[in-house]
């Protein structure tokens, strides 16, 4: 496998949209549409993506080789759909994102910064 | 829902889908166009949106898509990636839809008449100079020459330190030394020509005859149509006569009889036998050697015997043409004839110092045109540069005005590619038949440059525009066509189809960046015409002051011709005879005024030899040695310095007066002044200087030609050789005393000098039928064609910069035009708010005199540093003159003023009620 090959940090940090569209596909396995239901439903509308830019983000992933399509796991689904999922190498981007996102809250929070209250 | 007429809101969407799809750039299409129109009809179908919430959805989407190509910018469309058949959409070739781009074009010219005919023009004009100014490079210079391995081929040639360093001939002893004392070199053959007569016409012909070493022809590996070549030992002294003949003379003379081979001819030499028929294409011509300038009808054997000399004679010989050895470079064979120079300096010319000069013989022949090709080529580059620079404005406000046109091609799926490839398709169009219409220009035009073309301008029957020629053109034009769309493609690219479609054609950006380009090429083509303009400038000033000189001799109604004494006539006594009589006859013609005569005209090469000083007062002191040889100083002269090298000439009585050269003391050669008489010479104002610090040196002696001569006359100094070499003082000598070979007699008329010519021609076959008369011409058609080289450049740089100032000023036209049709709204408002006509205008004018300013200024600045390129084709101006250049500098000036006039005018008639009412 070539993706493991190329170094995870140099895909980091992920854009906000990117790292829920790589939660999504490794969640299950996703078509354009339900990747955008998942990222506006998971960032409770905080995370603003449209079906165009999915499909910019979705360009560059595929070219990066951090997603693959899938054959379709619904029987009767409609042949146009296609099934998006991470790969190897997404996979380990995205554990990397998450680690590097931990890291940063705990570092953040050793500062003593002030909390948001009352959420 | 109404299903039957009307689409229905699926079919809407699935469209919409497309748009939306095809609106991304090709890159991201090909991965995920088919998943991303499922997608957002799974969306609008989820979200069941409706009414306006369901146009800002299908808007936003298309933003996001344009945005997206408009961000990927050219990259996206040219960039290498991988293509993927697309789904969905027919796979096209690179060359899928060419046919379609090119229908459109042509449609697209038919509705935009007046900018398809300016383009077409330009490019005509462009390519038809380059193509002819190429054919003229091509035939000259870059064709190799017609012989066998021609880059083998060297002229050797002498030069004496005392002659000046100038080139000469080389004498047959020298010859005959290199032949047994070089290595280096394959072979040598000697050339010269020498007078002929031709008998049988109406009456005789004088023809140019060229002889040759046997070796010549064999050498050039040039194989004879009929017969054979000269033989070995053809050309000693002695041997029985033998001659080729041009194919030329052979077709005039013998109407191409094959047997013609054997025949004798009289040529003013015994008889000569007929061996061989030189094939139609040779054309070997000695240009510099001999300033043979047409090919000779006769070539026969250089037939000597080294007997006659002891010692080789320093300017009198032969030109040389030798082969080196494979393999072996100039600069070998150059060491080599160093070290035989130095051994011909110390054994025959007293150390002196002579040298060998050996040449290419390709060089040879071009050597003096080189530059002024360089020149002319260079001229027309900047003219085809002015040409596409003027030719992509005109493209830049035509695409333009149709960014709504590309916007909508765009979003209908056409890749950048696309459309850069149909703004390419049409203007190559263009370009394609403005070169077309250039190189049938061209092929016409090429003639006229030929007959134009001055004397000296060697292989003229190579010139025509062929295939190769031909192939230069079309390359141009592609060139030229794609170069000039460079910048619109690129502008389209970058800004145009995303932005102009939300923004209904008008896009702020857009406009102020191709207005940038715009005026960017204007300034560019102000600059390129200003350098022509300076460089014609320079040769006009040059060929102005040329003209202005003074040449010492009249050529107003004055006739000359040549005449040619054969074997007839030997030794000095019957020759002055023969010139004495005709002159008499000549005098007695009505509409004559004045007849003389002389062995070199005005502007024609004369020989020349060392004059030394008077007894009285050696004042000259030339640097340098006399080497002693062939010619001997005066007696009793120990020390070599006073003397100096002067041009001979020899005059019959009349002829100061006929050719109107001014006599400053002293008096004319008489009819006394013959071999009975004490020897004499006129000299010239600056022999005398020279020689008599400028006192009247009348009844003085100098000791030239072997013998001590008194001075009888004084003469103005007469132009006698090209325009712009150095002259060399004179010395007359009567030809009753010291015969020449040829004769020219200049006749001073009344009337039409040519209208003369018949009586004249009854004159000398009176005295002689035997005598051919040639070279039958005025004074003033000498002058000219000694000016006709310069004259030549200056006309052609004139003309090219013409055109360069011509399409600069539709450039600048052009922008201001566009740019007022631009800006009528904020003219109309500024108008409608109480601004003057004047502050209108002022706002337009500024503006195209700044440019032109701004780019003349660049050109000035670059002129200066080119114009030390053309400082050898100048005369009496230096290349930073600087009334060339401010002429150059105004001229553009006033062009750029008069060309902004039309937009002005436009500007200031704006109705700012209909233009705000449009609005």
């Amino acid at each position: 496998m070539t993706e493991t090959m190329k170094n995870t940090d140099d895909f980091l940090p992920l854009k906000a949209a990117v790292h829920m569209i790589l939660v999504a596909l490794a969640e299950a396995p996703r078509h354009g549409y339900d990747i955008v239901k998942f990222v506006r439903e998971e960032s409770g509308g905080r995370i603003k993506l449209a079906t165009g830019p999915l499909y910019r983000h979705m360009h560059r992933l595929l070219e990066q080789g951090l997603v693959e399509e899938r054959e379709s796991s619904v029987a009767d689904d409609d042949a146009r759909r296609i099934y998006y999922g991470p790969t190897l190498l997404g996979l380990t981007v995205l554990a990397a994102e998450n680690a590097r996102l931990a890291q940063l809250v705990a570092r953040v929070s050793q500062l003593g910064l002030p909390r948001v209250t009352g959420e | 829902m109404n299903t039957g007429g009307f689409l229905n809101r699926e079919d809407v969407n699935r469209r919409l889908a497309r748009l939306v799809a095809n609106s991304y750039p090709s890159n991201i299409r090909e991965r995920v166009s088919c998943p991303m129109q499922q997608a957002f009809l799974d969306e609008v179908a989820d979200l069941g949106l409706g009414g306006p919430s369901w146009l800002f959805f299908w808007l936003d989407a298309l933003k996001d898509g344009l945005f997206t190509r408009v961000a990927n910018g050219f990259n996206g469309g040219l960039g290498g990636q991988k293509k993927a058949p697309q789904p969905g959409r027919p796979k096209q070739g690179p060359f899928g839809g060419l046919v379609a781009d090119l229908l459109f074009a042509i449609r697209g010219f038919r509705k935009q008449p007046l900018f398809s005919v300016v383009v077409v023009a330009t490019f005509a004009l462009g390519i038809s100079i380059n193509t002819a100014v190429f054919s003229l490079v091509d035939g000259v210079l870059l064709r190799p020459l017609a012989y066998e391995e021609p880059e083998e081929l060297v002229m050797i040639w002498d030069r004496f330190e005392w002659l000046g360093g100038e080139r000469t001939w080389v004498h047959d002893l020298q010859v005959r030394d290199l032949r047994a004392n070089t290595t280096r070199f394959e072979e040598f053959a000697a050339m010269g020509m020498v007078s002929g007569r031709i008998l049988g016409g109406d009456r005789p012909v004088h023809t140019d005859v060229a002889r040759v070493s046997v070796n010549f022809f064999d050498m050039l590996g040039v194989q004879p149509v009929l017969g054979r070549s000269f033989r070995e030992g053809e050309d000693v002294w002695r041997s029985p006569w033998v001659v080729m003949l041009s194919h030329d003379y052979w077709t005039r003379e013998f109407g191409q009889d094959p047997n013609v081979i054997g025949r004798k001819l009289v040529v003013g030499y015994p008889e000569m036998e007929v061996v061989g028929v030189l094939p139609e294409d040779f054309d070997y011509r000695m240009y510099e050697a001999v300033g043979q300038r047409t090919g000779a009808d006769l070539w026969i054997p250089h037939m000597i015997d080294y007997g006659w000399w002891e010692t080789p004679i320093p300017g009198a010989g032969v030109a040389v043409l030798a082969r080196l050895k494979d393999g072996v470079s100039l600069e070998e064979a150059r060491t080599e004839l160093a070290q035989l120079a130095r051994q011909h300096d110390e054994k025959f010319f007293e150390n002196s110092g002579f040298r060998f000069e050996i040449v290419a013989l390709y060089d040879d022949i071009v050597n003096g045109v080189k530059s002024a090709l360089f020149v002319l080529i260079g001229a027309v580059v900047l003219v085809l540069l002015i040409a596409t620079a003027n030719i992509t404005t005109l493209l830049l406000a035509r695409t333009q005005k149709r960014t709504g046109e590309l916007a909508v091609r765009s979003s209908l799926g056409a890749s950048r590619l696309r459309l850069a490839r149909l703004l390419l398709t049409e203007n190559l169009t263009l370009a394609t038949v403005g070169g077309g219409l250039g190189i049938l220009l061209a092929m016409v035009g090429v003639d006229t440059l030929v007959a134009l073309a001055p004397p000296e301008l060697p292989r003229t029957d190579n010139i025509q525009v062929d295939g190769r020629v031909l192939g230069f053109s079309i390359l141009v034009t592609l060139v030229a066509g794609a170069l000039s769309a460079l910048a619109p493609i690129w502008l389209a690219g970058r800004h145009g189809p995303a932005g102009s479609l939300l923004d209904s054609g008008r896009s702020r950006m857009t406009n102020v960046r191709s207005q940038r380009i715009r005026d960017g090429l204007v300034v560019a083509e102000f600059a390129l015409s200003t350098i022509l303009l300076a460089g014609a400038g320079l040769m006009v000033r040059s060929f102005v002051s040329l003209t202005s000189v003074d040449t010492g001799f009249e050529s107003e109604s004055r006739l000359t011709f040549s005449v040619y004494l054969m074997d007839d006539y030997e030794g000095v006594e019957p020759r002055y005879g023969f010139f004495t009589e005709l002159q008499d006859r000549i005098e007695a013609l009505p509409g004559v005024l004045n007849v003389g005569s002389t062995s070199a005209l005005p502007l024609s090469a004369t020989g020349y030899g060392p004059v030394f000083g008077s007894r009285q007062d050696f004042s000259i002191n030339q640097n340098g040695v006399y080497p002693g040889q062939g010619i001997e100083p005066p007696p009793g002269i120990v020390t070599t310095d006073d003397w100096t090298v002067a041009a001979f000439n020899t005059a019959l009585p009349g002829y100061v007066d006929a050719s109107g050269i001014n006599l400053k003391w002293g008096r004319e050669f008489r009819d006394s002044d013959d071999l009975n008489n004490v020897s004499v010479v006129m000299i010239d104002e600056q022999l005398a200087s020279d020689f008599f610090s400028g006192r009247n040196p009348v009844g003085d002696g100098i000791w030239v030609l072997d013998e001590w001569r008194t001075v009888v006359g004084v003469v103005g100094t007469a132009q006698h050789v090209a325009y712009g070499s150095p002259a060399r003082p004179q010395v007359y000598f009567p030809y009753g005393q010291v015969e020449s070979g040829r004769v020219s007699v200049v006749v001073t008329t009344s009337g039409d000098p040519l209208a003369l010519m018949p009586a004249i021609r009854e004159q000398v076959a009176g005295i002689n039928p035997l005598v051919p008369v040639a070279d039958v011409r005025t004074m003033k058609s000498i002058v000219d064609e000694s000016l006709a080289g310069r004259k030549f450049i200056m006309m052609l740089m004139t003309a090219f910069a013409v055109c360069a100032i011509v399409l600069a000023a539709i450039g600048i036209f052009g922008v201001l035009s566009f740019l007022v049709s631009q800006r009528r709204r904020e003219i109309a408002v500024r108008i409608a708010v109480g601004a003057g006509a004047g502050s209108v205008a002022r706002l337009v004018v500024l503006r195209g005199v700044g440019l032109a300013v701004f780019g003349s200024g660049i050109g000035l600045a670059l002129s200066l540093g080119l114009s030390r390129g053309v400082e050898s084709m100048l005369y009496d101006v230096t290349p930073r003159d600087p009334v060339s250049f401010a002429l150059a500098f105004v001229s553009v000036l006033v062009v750029g003023v008069l060309a902004t006039w039309t937009p002005a005018r436009r500007a200031v008639s704006v109705d700012p009620a209909t233009i705000l009412r449009e609005e």
